[in-house]
């Protein structure tokens, strides 16, 4: 077994993309990832591992180094992840397991350890406490720390079942609001099917534009929501979803679907057309469409809790973070020390308020 | 002339009608001082503007847009999508400058302007002491008089043989590439996003500099172009390989002028020169039409790009300095103490 550190072309030769990776973890997101959102202050690359006839796996991180206020330098690593990445795990492989981790950590300790610190998000509780302990067998000590939630529903067996396990709020809602979208009328909905890039380009402008006259904060790097809507458009993954009001674009929606999964991207209204819920009407008209049409038994509202999310869905999970200190240097163990006494105070205070 | 400084709010009378007279008056056909352009620009970008006006007895005289900077600093409002200082005036003498910046509000101990156009403002500019000018950028014009066959025969050896061979490789690597003038105001804000979504695929993309449909910068040029566009004065230019959009440029233009306001490319077709082939067409269309006289690049220009020009020019910045003395001690200390910073700097990265 071998473990070499690739560049992203060289990845994408290595690395045949696993017809059923997860398309955030696939070496086109990492691609599109460098190309758009990649700061020129941060190298990435790719740990890539395999073993005798098996197929390449690969861990996506970027380095970076920080000069401190007295001249000593701090050496991070990365995943390869911002608030765009609901997932950040092994790619290349299914069935990621303990023993995976513990192999990539062992094998590469000699280039891991010469790093300060390392982080990595966004984890399941269970990938956070395996990433501690394959480091913690090369001396970093680890702190697991809350970074997001991840809303999903799984199990579905169609549209109908789907509905019965919704609130009646929302079901009464979406139905008042069906009802007087139809009888202001004008308005069309549909997930659109471009015939080709230019076309599938003028129709992301639209939903750009809907973002833009919504409540979210602009997109610093929108190219890459193109780049990776343009991506899962030529493998049959994208779902597109428009509410037009008199030919003008008020809701959209980006979602992608593979391997009997949904994943809701992107969602926006013009904050003008708030009080008409074309926002909930177009969610809806995806869900039915995803589940009835493209046959997927789970959606994936991916990171962050926002309110309205557990109307749609029957599980909340928390996310994680993991941060690894490497306590054979002399920052990274101050890190670590800094880490155990931070700790430590939270429960001091913790049970402080409790008595109290 | 006499300055008064007013928030932009509590402007008294109409600003955009006044901006407009003065332009018409003395910057007709300059589309980047139209009061369109100007009036946008405050919309999107402005926060705290002020207007300084100039009045000669009852009569307006020149307006301007101004910002504070910092606690004793002012500036000129100028975002980075306007190349030119915001300031129009009919008066071909002496700017009065001492008496603008008296007039700002609070104590200003030095204003400064950027941009400053001598084709178009030459009086602000020699109102300006020499000690408080310097070089902004070099700009460039290609002026269509005579033919394009002159003109470009004109144009130096290398840059016809380079454009010559890349016109060559196009054609025989990726095919010839279509063009396109968007000018309809029904289709020109579909063609600015795309020029957005093109721009923001390149290296403008990922340094945050690039405008899309998603963004302020891109929302600020489609309303520009649609402004224009409802005049019949604005127009996007683009080449299509495949029916793919490859290379594309936003214009406005009077019939005096046409500004070259963005030019982007596919970085994929670099080794083409796709970019400098649609400069090469959108000339040769314009020496054929002669819609306007003049096209101004309102740029900082290159060696490449004065190759193509037929006229140049330097823009300037200025500072007006308030109270003089005190001004020239505070800001001469404030050299000092840069000029020491970065001795020990480069001391500390030597060592």
């Amino acid at each position: 077994m071998t473990v070499e550190k690739l560049g992203i072309e060289q990845l994408l030769t290595r690395v045949k993309e696993l017809d059923k990776s997860p398309i955030f973890l696939r070496p086109s997101w990492f691609q599109q990832f460098e190309k758009h959102i990649v700061p020129a202050s941060q190298s990435p690359f790719y740990l890539s591992m395999n073993g005798e006839g098996e197929q390449n796996t690969f861990l996506a991180l970027m380095e970076e180094t920080t000069k401190g206020r007295f001249g000593y330098q701090t050496h991070y690593l990365h995943s390869l992840t911002n608030y765009y990445s609901p997932y950040f795990d092994l790619g290349g492989i299914q069935g990621v397991n303990t023993y995976c981790y513990q192999n990539l950590v062992s094998q590469s300790r000699q280039m891991l350890t010469l790093y300060d610190q390392v982080n990595l998000l966004p984890l399941t509780r269970q990938q956070a406490m395996a990433w501690r302990d394959a480091f913690a067998a090369i001396g970093f000590s680890g702190e697991v720390y809350e970074h997001s939630s991840n809303w999903y529903h799984d199990d579905i067996e169609n549209v109908e079942h789907y509905w019965s396990l919704r609130p009646s709020r929302l079901r009464n809602t979406l139905k008042r609001k069906r009802d007087k979208m139809k009888k202001e009328g004008g308005y069309d909905i549909s997930i659109v099917n471009p015939s080709n890039i230019s076309e599938l380009r003028s129709y992301l402008a639209d939903y750009h534009n809907v973002y833009f006259d919504s409540w979210k904060k602009t997109e610093p790097t929108p190219g890459f929501i193109d780049s990776v809507a343009e991506d899962a458009w030529l493998r049959g993954e994208l779902r597109l979803g428009l509410v037009y009001h008199e030919k003008v674009p008020v809701a959209a929606q980006i979602w992608f679907v593979a391997h009997g999964k949904a994943y809701i991207f992107k969602l926006a209204h013009r904050k003008t057309y708030t009080e008409h819920s074309v926002g909930t009407v177009l969610t809806a008209f995806l869900f039915e469409h995803v589940i009835g049409e493209d046959g997927v038994t789970y959606v994936d509202f991916l990171t962050g809790d926002d309110d309205y999310k557990k109307d749609w869905m029957n599980h909340c999970r928390p996310l994680y973070g993991v941060q690894l200190c490497n306590t054979k240097t002399t920052v990274g163990l101050s890190m670590s020390l800094a880490n155990t006494v931070s700790r430590f105070g939270k429960q001091v205070l913790s049970a402080v308020s409790k008595k109290a | 002339m006499k300055w008064n400084v007013f928030q932009i709010e509590e402007y008294p009378g109409s600003l955009w009608q006044d901006w407009q007279t003065i332009v018409d008056k003395a910057h007709c056909g300059n589309p980047m001082l139209e009061k369109s352009f100007v009036k946008l620009l405050v919309e999107f970008y402005g926060q705290d503007i002020y207007v300084a006006r100039a009045m000669k007895g009852e009569q307006l005289t020149a307006l301007t847009l101004l910002e504070k900077h910092k606690r004793v600093i002012w500036r000129g409002f100028k975002p980075s999508q306007c190349q030119i200082a915001l300031y129009v005036t009919l008066e071909s003498q002496d700017q009065n400058l001492s008496g603008l910046v008296k007039a700002i509000p609070g104590s200003c101990l030095k204003l400064d302007l950027y941009a400053i156009d001598p084709l178009e403002q030459s009086p602000l500019l020699e109102s300006i002491p020499a000690s408080g000018r310097s070089e902004f950028a070099t700009n460039i014009q290609t002026r269509f008089n005579g033919s394009f066959d002159e003109y470009w025969l004109q144009r130096p050896k290398k840059l016809r043989q380079n454009i010559s061979r890349y016109d060559k490789r196009v054609s025989r690597e990726v095919g010839t590439p279509e063009f396109h003038i968007v000018t309809d105001p029904e289709a020109i804000c579909d063609a600015t996003d795309r020029y957005g979504m093109l721009e923001s695929q390149g290296w403008k993309g990922k340094n945050l500099t690039a405008l899309h449909p998603g963004n302020l910068q891109g929302q600020f040029y489609r309303n520009l172009m649609l402004a224009y566009a409802k005049k019949n004065e604005a127009a996007v230019f683009e080449f299509y390989l495949d029916n793919m959009l490859v290379a594309s440029r936003l214009t406005i233009f009077s019939d005096r002028m046409m500004i070259a306001l963005k030019t982007t490319y596919d970085e994929t077709y670099k080794k083409h020169a796709i970019g400098r082939l649609l400069l090469h067409k959108v000339i040769e269309h314009l020496f054929q039409k002669k819609y306007t006289q003049v096209i101004d690049f309102y740029t900082n220009a290159t060696k490449e790009q004065l190759e193509w020009a037929t006229e140049q020019r330097t823009m300037y910045n200025g500072s007006i300095f308030g109270n003089s003395g005190i001004a020239m001690m505070v800001f001469s200390l404030a050299k000092i103490k840069g000029w020491i910073f970065n001795r020990l700097r480069n001391t500390r990265n030597d060592g």
